[in-house]
């Protein structure tokens, strides 16, 4: 009865949740992009738990290795979605290139190509990148159980969740009054 | 959808057109019929070996009974004393005779033969076996003239039959055929005894045995035929002479009718045995018949209703020879089957054999024509001019009113031209009470009501059973008129089987079951009206019938009128208070306590709304659904004259408080209830600067709901504001305006523009690989933008016009909410399915009471093959066939084609219903896959094996509280997983008044919470993060109406693992649900439940309080 700590080129890392009695499986490898900025410093993480949020794992890397600092943690829009794939409206319904508030395009949109429960953890550099990996990849090795830093939800979780489908209509005006001003400029790009 | 014809169209079509049109479609049924029949004629056919065996056997005994020694001239005394009473007593009818001036004799029979069905081949093999009727006639030289007096026959026949049975059985026993003999009543008639042979299985391969054939034979002894001079059997005659009072002694018909029929068994066999040879299909439209009578319950025997087989096949071959007002034939010898079959139906549909009656001749070879005459004697009537016999006489008004609309109704049926109907005319069995009747009671009599049936009754209605029932009915019409359309009474029998070595039987009943239908237009009405005070006679009858509760009024046009007045009580149906009184008042005067009914308990399951007006809140009443409604109207104006950029052209309805299907009652403030928020669809005039992009689409959508949200919060009394709306899939944009209206409701308003459905159809168009899932994207916009919209429309005019519609549908919701299966449905489709039972109840008619309609859903559930049939539903108030084709509304031949053709094309490409189970179509929706789209397959099929479960349940146990708590107690070990979570008590917040509590301790809600979130379901919170996070692998059921479930602040979210992902998988990174590596293997992952568990828990906090796992 062995459990492969490697499985297609993917490292596993078993890690428990509170008050469980057998682990969760977290599968992760370097994640390389031809020709990106951030190739070598991320890592592609897949079977990540639920509710995994960048405050968790920087929590993680705290405990696990010290130093190894992230800079960001793109998750996949799927793991929270009962679809499991991704359909772009605005790309099926117009040819405008439509950029979203951080100026990025739309249709370029990473979490939305990422499959369900997978995540890109980016590292500020690529020692920080190492150091992470190389404990990570020992944990591995070793099929030593690690302890998940879960975030412990009550009931208010969910009264927030009602409380949160509820827009401020000031912001709401003005994020649609700056998505029709772009929706105005792209239309005007595109004659 | 299909083209109106234009108006230059239409003048094209002439009568004659229409004609043609319909005898070619007529043509086309009839064929199919034709073809259905030769099937089900095939299927119904008895075994040739058991024929085989049984002839054999029926052989042998008449080889036995003519061995019997004769035996002549025993005084009563010497008659009785000749059997051994432990073995043999005598059957003779009450009252027994004392003292005789005659004597007993036995001498071998005049003739011995096969009548009934088997004789005249038109049996069909049942699986409860079938009986072989066979006429021992008595021979002539023992009897007098007067022998049909006083029952004398009777006695002297009860003596051959006691006689016969003696020496049958050492007969039987020496010459190899092991038999057991019984007596008992044919057709419940207690003038007839006759005795029953079964055989007997043995070792000894010498005996002749037929136990495996189910027949049995009854031996019935009969007189010869014209013994008596039938004239004076006639049935307005006295043949039992009693001392009495009176100068006249009434009339004996049943008497009659009994001596009668004991005389022409034999007769009418030959008589309908010439009908046969000179009428190709005439033994299987007696099959048909026999089937058609058998699935409604109807028989010979007089608690069947008197109307069997036998009466079938007479009125048959009378219509063969007229029928008519001027004996013009109704029916002709070279009718098909399914001619003879529809024209009989028809003829009992439209012709009333009650008021007006059919005579014929039953002498073979006189061509005397029958003749309908529409004077008659209130008694259903099929005269027989030659045997002087009524062919109905053990029907009464109430089985004939029973049977006259079961014809209506069939015959409906049999013009339906749209539907292929053999199924409900022929193959369902609608003879179970509750789905029969809107109100079914049990009564008991007691015994002292036995004293009322003295002499005269006696001889007038020979039984109790008889006399009683009558009683009742009587009553009841007189005291319900208009209220019921149909009123059936039979005994509770368990059986009127007797040992030869008893008289009678021993172990009667004195239950009766009652069945009534309603008439929705009058039952309910407070004031049963009388006659008008100036007509004294009629006043005084009325004043009589009603005693102390008559009192005269004065009406609105200046009436003056008898009339009673009702009080409706809170949860008895107000016919129910009105049976409760007659029957004390005319019957005994405490009866009403030996009165049941399950009806209450039906009405009691529904939660009662937490509303003010406490006295007269019932659980069906509509009263909060109107005051929704005009609240909405309220809200309707206001926002349409609110000052926006873009005109409002309309604001429609599209929620279950508005079509007066949402579970829980509206009531003001109840912000809990998951139907608190009632969605509206709003429409802009018509405007070209929509964007023409979906997502910039939803923000200028927005910018105007902005608009309205400020007007509305500044300048009226109605607060709102905007939450996120995810119901479309991927289309993150759209918001919803929330307004909440100074009544204390809730609306939800979505922007429909014209731009909206073009841009959803373009994303189809242009989606390639994910088509499939682009056009459910598309489905769920129609449903939320457009078919809601209709749907609401249609339920509500049809919520109108079927008065028990809405209390039904909100019951059948309750119910599938108790079994956990509620939400994962949309209501439409439920609103649907159970709409059937009013729009098509099929071989039911329309239910006018909640356990009628509720149960009928139910036993359509269960009986639903929805792999094979489609679900075609004509959303029209009228189930009557319309003749003027351009006044309804109905399908039409084509559009119902289309819709077959869509669901054949479904099943071929999904022949085992595993993405398309329920295919529910009606003209509004054509694709009959609008409404059940996202189910899955072992949703559908748990829905179906639940119903088939609780429709057994109710037919095995009968219906009781029991009964009805277990039916709705979910079955939680079929789980793989069942999370057992604690909720907040929501009940008042719900709007429903808590179970046990006073009205009058309970403070109705006066305004809505500072912020309503908290006072939101937080289960259905988290059973939305569990399908978000496993839903792909786990279908999960909860509750929706945490707030009335019974087990207070426990509810359960269960889950079963979907098949597909419990397998062994390769190694990829889009499996999409929690995996651990395969032990001792390289490149496979399987799913980790444990982790999946303990997250589900982790997930829960606080709500979950426990979760077990199924070994």
């Amino acid at each position: 009865m062995v459990i492969a700590s490697e499985i297609k080129g993917f490292y596993v890392l078993p890690v428990e949740f509170p008050e469980s009695s057998s682990p969760h499986y977290i599968y992760f490898k370097k994640h390389e992009v031809k020709g990106s900025p951030s190739s070598g410093t991320s890592l592609f993480v897949f079977n990540l738990p639920i509710n995994t949020s960048t405050a968790t794992l920087k929590k993680l890397f705290q405990d696990v290795s010290i130093g190894a600092i992230m800079s960001s943690y793109t998750s996949s829009k799927l793991t929270d979605y009962p679809e499991d794939t991704w359909l772009n409206l605005t790309e099926l319904t117009s040819d405008l290139d439509l950029k979203n508030g951080n100026g990025n395009s739309i249709a370029d949109d990473e979490s939305y190509r990422l499959p369900k429960n997978c995540g890109i953890i980016t590292f500020i550099d690529k020692a920080s990148f190492q150091l992470a990996f190389n404990s990570l990849k020992k944990l591995s090795n070793q099929l030593k159980v690690t302890k998940w830093p879960f975030e412990i939800i009550d009931s208010t979780y969910y009264l927030k969740k009602y409380q949160s489908q509820i827009y401020n209509p000031n912001e709401l005006s003005e994020a649609v009054s700056q998505a029709l001003i772009e929706f105005d400029r792209a239309e005007q790009e595109s004659k | 959808h299909t083209q109106r014809p234009t108006k230059k169209q239409k003048k094209q079509l002439s009568a004659q057109d229409i004609q043609v049109a319909r005898e070619t479609a007529e043509l086309f049924k009839s064929n199919i019929f034709k073809l259905q029949i030769d099937e089900l004629m095939k299927e119904l056919r008895i075994k040739e070996s058991n024929i085989h065996k049984i002839e054999k056997a029926l052989h042998r005994l008449h080889d036995l009974i003519t061995k019997i020694p004769p035996v002549s001239k025993l005084t009563l005394q010497q008659a009785e004393n000749h059997f051994n009473s432990k073995k043999v007593v005598i059957p003779f009818p009450d009252p027994k005779p004392t003292k005789l001036n005659y004597t007993f004799s036995y001498l071998p029979p005049e003739d011995v033969s096969l009548v009934g069905s088997f004789g005249l081949k038109t049996g069909i093999a049942q699986p409860q076996g079938s009986t072989i009727d066979v006429a021992i006639v008595m021979p002539r030289e023992l009897f007098q003239p007067k022998d049909y007096l006083n029952y004398r026959a009777l006695y002297k026949r009860a003596f051959y039959m006691a006689y016969l049975t003696e020496n049958l059985i050492p007969l039987s026993k020496k010459n190899n055929l092991p038999i057991k003999i019984t007596n008992h009543f044919l057709n419940d008639d207690i003038l007839t005894p006759v005795l029953r042979v079964e055989s007997i299985s043995t070792d000894n391969p010498e005996d002749l045995t037929f136990h495996k054939t189910k027949f049995s034979i009854n031996l019935i002894v009969s007189f010869p035929f014209g013994i008596f001079e039938n004239k004076k059997l006639l049935p307005d005659k006295n043949c039992i002479r009693v001392q009495a009072d009176t100068e006249d002694l009434p009339p004996t018909p049943l008497y009659n009718a009994a001596i009668l029929s004991l005389t022409s068994n034999d007769y009418y066999l030959k008589y309908l045995y010439t009908t046969k040879k000179s009428t190709e299909a005439f033994k299987d439209a007696c099959v048909l018949g026999r089937l058609w009578l058998k699935q409604r319950g109807f028989g010979s025997s007089i608690n069947e209703g008197g109307f069997g087989h036998f009466e079938f096949a007479i009125l048959m071959s009378a219509l063969l020879n007229g029928g008519g007002l001027n004996g013009n034939k109704i029916l002709l010898h070279g009718f098909s089957s399914y001619q003879l079959f529809k024209g009989l139906i028809k003829y009992l549909a439209t012709m009333d054999l009650n008021s007006g009656y059919l005579s014929f001749s039953s002498l073979i070879g006189e061509s005397s024509s029958s003749k309908y005459n529409s004077d008659g004697f209130n008694v259903p009537t099929i005269f027989d001019k030659n045997t002087k016999l009524n062919i109905l006489w053990k029907m009464t008004q109430a089985s004939y009113q029973t049977l006259q609309e079961q014809a209506k109704e069939s015959l409906n049926l049999l013009n339906d031209v749209v539907k292929d109907r053999f199924d409900p005319i022929l193959l369902q069995n609608s003879n179970f009470d509750h789905m029969k009747y809107d109100i079914v009671l049990n009564l008991s009599i007691p015994e002292e009501l036995n004293d009322s049936f003295g002499p005269l009754e006696k001889i007038s209605f020979i039984s109790f059973d008889n006399y009683i029932k009558n009683k009742i009915y009587k009553i009841l019409q007189k005291a319900l008129g208009d209220r019921i359309t149909s009123l059936f009474i039979k005994s509770e029998k368990v059986s009127n089987y007797f040992p030869i070595s008893k008289r009678k039987p021993t172990n009667t009943t004195n239950s009766y079951i009652i069945g009534l239908k309603l008439n929705p237009d009058e039952c309910d009405k407070l004031v049963t009206r009388g006659p008008n005070n100036d007509e004294q006679e009629l006043g005084l009858k009325f004043r009589s019938f009603w005693g102390s509760k008559a009192s005269l009024r004065r009406f609105k046009v200046g009436t003056i009128q008898h009339c009673v007045v009702w009080t409706p009580s809170d949860n008895e149906p107000l016919v129910l208070s009105i049976i409760k009184f007659a029957l004390d008042l005319h019957l005994h005067s405490e009866i009403s306590h030996h009165l049941s009914t399950e009806i209450t308990s039906f009405t009691s399951k529904l939660p009662l709304p937490l509303l003010p007006s406490a006295s007269n809140q019932v659980a069906s009443s509509s009263a909060s659904f109107t005051a929704l409604r005009s609240a909405f109207d309220n809200m309707n104006k206001i926002i349409t004259n609110l000052d926006l950029p873009l005109g409002v052209k309309s604001i429609s309805a599209a929620s279950t408080g508005l079509r007066f299907s949402s579970l829980l009652q509206p009531v003001p403030f109840a912000v809990s209830n998951p139907d608190f928020w009632n969605e509206v669809v709003l429409q802009f005039e018509t405007s070209t600067r929509w964007p023409d992009e979906l997502s910039s689409l939803e923000k200028t959508k927005t910018a105007f709901l902005l608009k309205i949200n400020e007007l509305l919060n500044n300048n009226t009394t109605y607060k709102s504001f905007i939450t996120k709306d995810d119901s479309i899939p991927f289309n993150e944009d759209i918001s919803l305006l929330n307004v909440l209206t100074p009544e204390g409701f809730g609306f939800k308003i979505r922007v429909l523009t014209e731009r909206d459905e073009v841009l959803y159809l373009r994303a189809v168009a242009n989606s390639e690989k994910q088509k499939a899932l682009m056009q459910d994207v598309y489905l769920k916009f129609n449903q939320k933008y457009i078919g809601a919209v209709k749907h609401t429309r249609t339920v509500t005019q049809l919520a109108h016009h079927f008065q028990f519609y809405s209390s039904t549908v909100r019951l059948f919701k309750l119910w599938l909410d108790s079994q956990l299966l509620l939400q994962h449905f949309t209501d439409e489709l439920i609103e649907l399915i159970a709409l059937k039972s009013f729009v098509d109840p099929a071989p039911y008619s329309v239910p006018h009471s909640l356990e009628n309609g509720f149960l009928q859903i139910l036993n359509f559930v269960a009986n639903w093959n929805w792999k094979e049939e489609s679900l075609v539903l004509d959303l029209v108030k009228s189930t009557v066939t319309d003749d003027d084709e351009k006044l309804n509304d109905k399908l039409t031949v084509q559009a119902y084609r289309v819709i077959e053709q869509n669901f054949e094309t479904i099943r071929s490409n999904d022949p085992s219903g595993i993405k398309t189970q329920f295919f529910v179509a009606s003209k509004e929706d054509p694709s009959g896959i609008l409404w059940s789209n996202q189910l899955a397959l072992p949703i559908s099929s748990r829905l179906t094996a639940l119903s088939r479960v609780a429709i057994q349940l109710i037919k095995k146990d009968g219906l009781s509280d029991a009964t009805l708590d277990l039916i709705f107690t979910p079955a939680l070990k079929d789980y793989d997983f069942v999370i057992n979570v604690k909720s907040a008590n929501l009940t008042t917040s719900s709007g429903v008044l808590p179970p046990n509590t006073f009205k009058n301790l309970i403070n109705p809600l006066t305004s809505f919470p500072d912020d309503i979130t908290t006072k939101y379901d937080l289960i259905q919170a988290y059973v939305d993060e569990l399908n978000k996070k496993f839903g792909n692998a786990i279908i999960f059921s909860s509750r929706k109406f945490t707030g009335i479930s019974e087990g207070g602040d426990s509810n359960y979210v269960t889950g079963i693992f979907v098949p597909m992902a419990l397998n062994k998988k390769k190694f990829r990174v889009n499996v999409g649900i929690n995996t651990k590596p395969v032990e001792d293997s390289t490149g496979e992952i399987v799913i980790n439940k444990e982790a999946i568990y303990n997250q589900m828990t982790l997930l829960g906090g606080d709500l979950v309080q426990s979760i077990k796992i199924r070994k």
